[in-house]
């Protein structure tokens, strides 16, 4: 009688600690975000339909389909789909290949309107002066591309890899 | 005194390969062009935002602050150039005339000039190990003339034929490092009657791997993940320290090395096509018998080929489960799983497994009984985990990019709605200036005003 009373008033305390800290150490819905963001390829692209990686980030947490991030590909989706213990879902369409950003400087007019669309501010320039696209920071979400009056922004592959080896 | 060393004759077409394990060289030279022997054909590096300050603290005179902190690339030879995509082609024209002196600047510079890297075969380039040194104010440098795999005998030839360019290489690289102690490492003893402290390291291979020679010279430990530097050591190739002195004393850049081809150390150029080379038919591989790789048709001798020899192929069968490799592996690591991993491309596994501590030594193919490539999964895990670990700073990079847009945007239009109401609150006081005052009240002037 005294153990059943004693295992049950522990049970009600450790049980009332238990429910306190949860409510206090509440896990933040940022957090998931956050880790599902970190998945992503940060290309913020909006390919997606959404306005870069971290709102696709909390889309995805809200319950959107995986299948819409490009740049990541199917490997990407498989990550996501792993993370929040979900199925994935269709496979996505089409994989991007690598590229970046490149201003034909002889056909630039600088009207400065490229400069707004870039979402990592990778392109240098001022109106009435030529553009250029830092290529270190381009991520090549062809963002840049529709705003330009003159067509002058192609999207090139990116210089491979300084150094791999063959598959033995 | 052995017999001299061979000079392989100039082939008709060099070729510089831009990548490097070291980094992608980019070329400086339009295609089409002539250039002449020595000319800087490639650059490297010069970028991002430590340069300026680089280039302050190696007190350089260059203007361009991004100049002082690239590698060169030099043409080894005159003539046409043709860019390929992964190399500067060059249709040589010329004779076999020597490349101009180069301008006399402080060691470390007059390295850099030269475009000397690592000749052991890492390739990491020698003004920026150096300016690490110095900055560390190392106290010893090992000049490491320990033959770096079975089967290849190209320090040894080097050290022999050239003994008088490498004790005068040590002597200047000890005192640009500010009189530091110079020890040289040999695996047999060599009669040397100059005054320079020479130490032999008999021992299995391999004995010449940097770590492993601080720890049996000095008794020092590099930590794992840190360059001997760390503990006040440097650690240069005989071969670099010959290009040093060459560069030093002759103003020679960087045009030949010795490599072992086949079993005969040779005087070769840099961009000689190991397709040319006068080797044995069989399958040529880049590198001695046990770390070497197969060669591509179109590879040519890079600054950091010590050798090109042919080899016989091997069959691999299935990993038995020996475990030999593991007790051959000197850094103490189970290449069994990790070949496992690499195999199924589960690159995060290798990473666990530390496949980034590996030397490439190629201990565990010798040991293996089934003929595994080891040594080349491992080599392709280590460039996967390179370029995921870019891959992923670039993202950091990008996401810190538009968290600072976002922010920066924020604020402007913040700004621009309090100045619109400041505007509101406070509307100009057109009074003063009688000519506005009169249309003062219109909507148009008002509007244009803005």
């Amino acid at each position: 009688m005294i153990a059943a009373l004693c295992m049950g008033a522990l049970g009600l305390i450790l049980g009332a600690a238990l429910a306190g800290i949860r409510s206090r150490f509440r896990p933040r819905e940022a957090t998931v975000v956050d880790a599902v963001e970190a998945l992503l390829p940060q290309t913020q692209c909006a390919q997606c339909g959404y306005p870069g990686c971290r709102p696709y980030a909390e889309a995805i947490v809200a319950g959107a389909a995986l299948d819409a991030c490009a740049p990541g590909g199917q490997e990407t989706a498989t990550e996501i789909a792993t993370l929040l213990g979900r199925e994935a879902d269709a496979p996505v369409v089409a994989q991007a290949t690598v590229q970046t950003a490149l201003i034909d400087e002889a056909a630039c007019i600088g009207c400065a309107l490229c400069l707004d669309a870039c979402p990592v501010d990778a392109i240098v320039g001022a109106g009435k002066f030529v553009h250029t696209v830092i290529q270190s920071r381009c991520t090549g979400c062809e963002l840049c591309v529709p705003p330009c009056p003159v067509d002058c922004i192609a999207l090139v592959p990116r210089p491979p890899e300084a150094w791999t080896w063959p598959r033995p | 005194m052995a017999a001299p060393l061979r000079e392989l004759p100039l082939p008709g077409v060099l070729r510089h390969g831009l990548a490097t394990p070291a980094g992608r060289y980019l070329p400086t030279v339009p295609d089409d062009a002539r250039v002449c022997a020595g000319d800087v054909i490639a650059v490297r590096g010069a970028g991002g935002a430590a340069t300026p300050r680089l280039a302050k603290e190696c007190g350089t005179d260059s203007a361009v602050p991004g100049e002082a902190v690239a590698d060169l690339l030099r043409a080894a030879a005159s003539g046409r150039v043709e860019l390929a995509a992964d190399a500067v082609v060059l249709h040589v024209d010329g004779g076999d005339e020597p490349a101009p002196p180069l301008a006399p600047r402080g060691f470390v510079e007059r390295m850099r000039e030269a475009g000397i890297v690592g000749m052991g075969g890492a390739g990491y380039p020698a003004h920026l190990k150096l300016r690490d040194a110095m900055r560390r104010k190392v106290a010893t440098v090992i000049v490491n003339a320990v033959e770096c795999e079975p089967g290849v005998a190209v320090d040894r030839a080097l050290l022999e034929g050239h003994t008088e360019d490498v004790l005068r290489g040590t002597r200047a690289l000890a005192q640009a490092l500010g009189g530091a102690r110079a020890v040289l490492a040999l695996d047999a003893p060599l009669q040397l009657d100059a005054a320079v402290e020479a130490r032999v390291v008999p021992g299995p291979y391999p004995a010449g791997w940097e770590r492993e020679l601080v720890r049996r010279l000095l008794g020092l430990e590099v930590p794992t993940g840190a360059y001997p530097t760390a503990v006040g050591v440097v650690v240069f190739n005989v071969a670099t320290v010959f290009a040093m002195a060459r560069a030093w004393h002759r103003r020679e850049p960087l045009t030949r090395r010795l490599v072992a081809v086949g079993d005969e150390p040779c005087w070769t150029r840099i961009g000689h096509p190991v397709a040319e080379l006068p080797l044995a038919p069989g399958e040529k591989m880049i590198g001695g018998p046990v770390t070497g790789w197969p060669a591509a048709p179109d590879d040519a001798v890079a600054r950091t080929t010590r050798a090109v020899t042919v080899r016989s192929p091997a069959v691999p069968t299935p990993c038995i489960r020996c475990g030999w490799c593991a007790s051959a592996c000197p850094v103490g690591l189970l290449p069994q799983e990790l070949l496992r991993a690499a195999t199924n491309e589960r690159w995060a596994e290798t990473g666990r497994r530390r496949v980034d501590d590996c030397i490439e030594c190629g201990a565990c193919d010798m040991a293996c009984p089934s003929r595994l490539p080891l040594l080349a999964h491992f080599r392709r895990a280590k460039a996967e985990r390179h370029a995921a670990a870019r891959r992923e700073r670039e993202a950091l990079r990008a996401k810190a990019h538009v968290e600072q847009r976002r922010i920066r945007l924020e604020r402007r239009a913040a700004e621009t709605a309090a100045e619109r109401a400041e505007r509101l609150r406070n509307p100009r006081d057109w009074g003063a200036n009688p000519s506005l005052a009169a249309g003062r009240r219109t909507e148009s002037t008002r509007g244009q005003s803005r």
